[in-house]
């Protein structure tokens, strides 16, 4: 019986967006599966109401704040209720497990940040020996970085750093004039860092490509995670579902929760994905030529370990071992916070979404103590506002006349560490526990290891050392401990990449070893972290994956 | 801050519906420019008169709730707090959106104040002439922070919400754009107020 889809992509987030774009540019019939509702760009946004025009003034009722940690009521609609989606730790182990459930993911949850990862980065796992050498280095992926940077609109300051490339660039966002004179005294005390503006996936110049697709330069509100109606933020929705669209290849399903990929032995290959229909928990399988999963690290890990047959007991591609292993996150919860003296009589218009940039120079410019890998910081400078007032005395109208006028300037500094690969630390099928839909819950076990923990406090000392170079007041370190793994949202590693059938489960183009029809190219990739924000990483994956799925079935050799 | 019972169903729906054809017939927020006046004037409520009950707290509740917000954030040059609608939306809050662990501690906070104003002035805050409320209010709200006062850090926290983010407190006492458009990272300060978001 023929497929009734040339390609299906679970996932409809960052990876997924963009292989359904890639796929049905090029000709290939694609069904994109979503487990989340259906989310309409711009109606079911929240990006054009004041302040005063949302409910509760934009605060959560009390009772249900517990349910959505770090939203608001302008947020809440892209947040999943705390308990309807349930995962299990160990009772020392927390993993913090943050996800998007609807259509678009986490694209439209996203900070933003966009860095491209460098040969150091591709090349440091075989030069220290933790985990599996990549199977690809930066010339693999750079062509790749300029075709997604280009369509997605990235804005920032190209620098000539080895260790973070320079891309397609719109113009830069300014820093203001105390990040302005930061950067200055920065670069003085210490010769080799760098502070830079972020490079975030915001349209400044937008191009007729982008104003085509209905996107707009920024329009400097910061009210990003509402969504944006004027797609001046690269998310799925604003993008490339779009685009995917207009070839009318495009086939979206939401409230369609991935469940397996179905395993023929007899050709070796995927033939489908079983779903479970949210609404009406029965069950439905589509059929395609090609299947790719997008589903998340921890999601496309969960459907693999899912499909088992006999080929494949423990798992689809999972002759190695390797599904779901070496679980990483960004090390987080670093970084340190202080006040500035002067530039009393300036001040900014507008609310830029975006800091600035400090990237690594640990084993890079600058020796490390006692570990290896590294760190970069994001940041930013700002006056305080009428805020301040609610840890003030005082009432009346000198109070409120005191309000009126900004407070002083403070900075915030946050670093984000790369976190070594672990077999140990590892997602696996809870061998009891079930949510509503039936499906095995997923249990996460993973934990920080010596390398990143000292990471972590080398991050504080660098954070408060530089603050107090630069001339920050008052300058504390954010916490002792890292946060728990989880809390960057940044998941990675599940699914590797690597030479070796044996030790990985991904070749060098995404697909799998096993099973040459199937290919992984979200979060689960990565064969390690590096310490820049991976999203950018994720696109550059999934287009030029989703190039050679279409260059080989049309070779026939899938 | 709108009140459940008198909100306008039509115009904020209009406004966004405005603005959001205007980006995509023109295909770009270019199509914007002009438009920032329309932040809308609709939303406030009339602020209610003194003797009447809330939705949540009762007449005599609601008079002191009203007379110790007059007295926290009073109209100067700007209109303050009552005009604000400030007591109405912390009514509101405490009916709709508080836990119960919070509505005891606004009532916790009512009646400190009622107890410091028989102790010093003699009879319950709302029936101070205006100058002993505000001594009544400067001592208690001085005190709260010597001894962290939680339940008085939590009103005031709400009550300093609810007049900024209000769009008395945002666009006439502060400044509020909803669609700046444009970044200027270095300005002067000169007599710029606080932004409200």
């Amino acid at each position: 019986m023929e497929p009734e889809f040339d390609a299906i992509v679970v996932g409809s987030g960052m990876s997924g967006g963009w292989a359904a774009k890639e796929l049905t540019e090029r000709g290939l019939k694609t069904l994109v599966i979503e487990r989340g509702r259906h989310i309409e760009h711009g109606a079911d946004y929240t990006d054009f109401d004041a302040p005063w025009e949302l409910p509760y003034l934009n605060r959560i009722p009390e009772d249900e704040q517990s349910l959505y940690p770090f939203a608001s009521q302008a947020t809440k609609h892209f947040r999943m209720k705390a308990g309807d989606h349930p995962y299990s730790v160990p009772e020392d182990r927390p993993f913090r497990w943050f996800r998007g459930y609807h259509l678009g993911g986490r694209s439209l949850m996203w900070a933003r940040q966009s860095y491209r990862m460098s040969d150091i980065d591709f090349e440091a796992n075989k030069k220290d020996g933790y985990g599996v050498d990549w199977p690809i280095r930066y010339q693999d992926i750079a062509p790749w970085y300029d075709h997604v940077e280009r369509f997605a609109g990235i804005s920032g300051q190209a620098e000539g750093l080895e260790q973070l490339p320079d891309g397609v660039f719109q113009p830069a966002m300014e820093l203001n004039c105390l990040e302005e004179e930061m950067k200055k005294r920065l670069e003085v005390a210490y010769p080799t860092r760098k502070l830079t503006i972020g490079r975030c996936a915001h349209i400044t110049e937008a191009t007729e490509e982008q104003l085509d697709l209905g996107r707009g330069n920024c329009q400097y509100r910061s009210y990003c995670s509402r969504g944006c109606s004027f797609g001046s933020y690269f998310s799925s929705l604003s993008a490339t579902l779009p685009a995917a669209r207009l070839t009318e290849n495009l086939t979206i399903v939401t409230d369609a929760i991935g469940h397996s990929v179905i395993y023929d032995p007899e050709t070796n290959r995927a033939t489908g994905v079983r779903i479970i229909d949210s609404n009406t928990k029965e069950g439905r399988i589509y059929t395609g030529r090609v299947v790719f999963l997008c589903a998340s690290a921890i999601g496309s890990a969960q459907i693999m370990l899912n499909s088992m047959s006999d080929a494949f007991p423990t798992g689809i591609a999972n002759s190695s071992d390797m599904v779901g292993r070496n679980l990483m996150d960004h090390v987080s919860g670093m970084g340190a916070g202080g006040s500035f003296d002067g530039f009393e009589d300036m001040y900014y218009s507008g609310r830029r979404p975006n800091g600035f940039y400090i990237p690594r120079y640990r084993n890079v410019t600058e020796d490390a103590p006692d570990f290896v890998r590294g760190y970069g910081f994001q940041g930013g400078c700002q006056r305080g506002s009428w805020e301040r007032g609610r840890g003030m005395a005082g009432i009346g109208a000198d109070f409120k006349h005191a309000l009126r006028t900004p407070s002083g300037w403070s900075v915030w500094l946050s670093g984000f560490g790369e976190m070594l690969p672990n077999p140990d630390n590892r997602v696996t099928l809870h061998p009891t526990k079930t949510d509503q839909w039936g499906m095995a819950q997923v249990h996460i076990d993973c934990t920080l290891g010596e390398n990143d923990k000292k990471l972590a406090r080398q991050a504080n000392l660098d954070a408060v050392a530089m603050l107090e170079a630069a001339g920050f007041k008052n300058v504390s370190a954010r916490g002792e401990e890292p946060f728990a793994p989880g809390s960057a949202i940044h998941e990675m590693g599940t699914v590797r990449m690597g030479h070796d059938p044996k030790t990985s489960v991904l070749n060098k183009y995404n697909q799998a070893h096993d099973v040459p029809n199937l290919f992984v190219t979200d979060g689960a990739c990565m064969t390690s972290t590096a310490c820049q924000n991976p999203s950018l990483t994720y696109m550059a994956m999934s287009a030029r994956a989703a190039h050679h799925a279409a260059e080989f079935l049309k070779a026939g050799t899938i | 801050m709108k009140r459940a019972e008198n909100k306008s169903p039509e115009a904020p729906i209009d406004r966004r519906e405005l603005m959001r054809r205007a980006v995509y017939m023109v295909g770009g927020a270019a199509a914007l420019a002009g438009l920032e006046g329309c932040s809308g004037a609709e939303g406030n409520v009339q602020p209610q008169t003194r003797g009447s009950a809330g939705r949540y707290f009762s007449a005599i509740r609601m008079d002191q709730l009203r007379a110790v917000i007059d007295v926290m954030i009073p109209a100067t040059d700007t209109p303050g707090a009552i005009a604000a609608g400030v007591p109405e939306f912390m009514d509101d809050m405490m009916r709709d959106w508080a836990s119960a662990e919070t509505r005891s501690q606004m009532k916790a906070v009512l009646d400190q104040i009622d107890e410091r104003a028989i102790r010093v002035g003699g009879r319950s805050f709302r029936r101070l002439a205006p100058e002993h409320q505000l001594a009544v209010l400067e001592g208690y709200d001085a005190h709260s922070f010597e001894v962290w006062n939680a339940d008085y850090q939590r009103f005031k926290d709400l009550v300093l919400l609810g007049y900024y983010h209000s769009e008395i407190g945002a666009t006439q006492e502060l400044r509020f754009e909803l669609i700046p458009g444009r970044w200027d990272a270095c300005v002067p300060l000169g007599d710029m107020r606080t932004w409200a978001d």
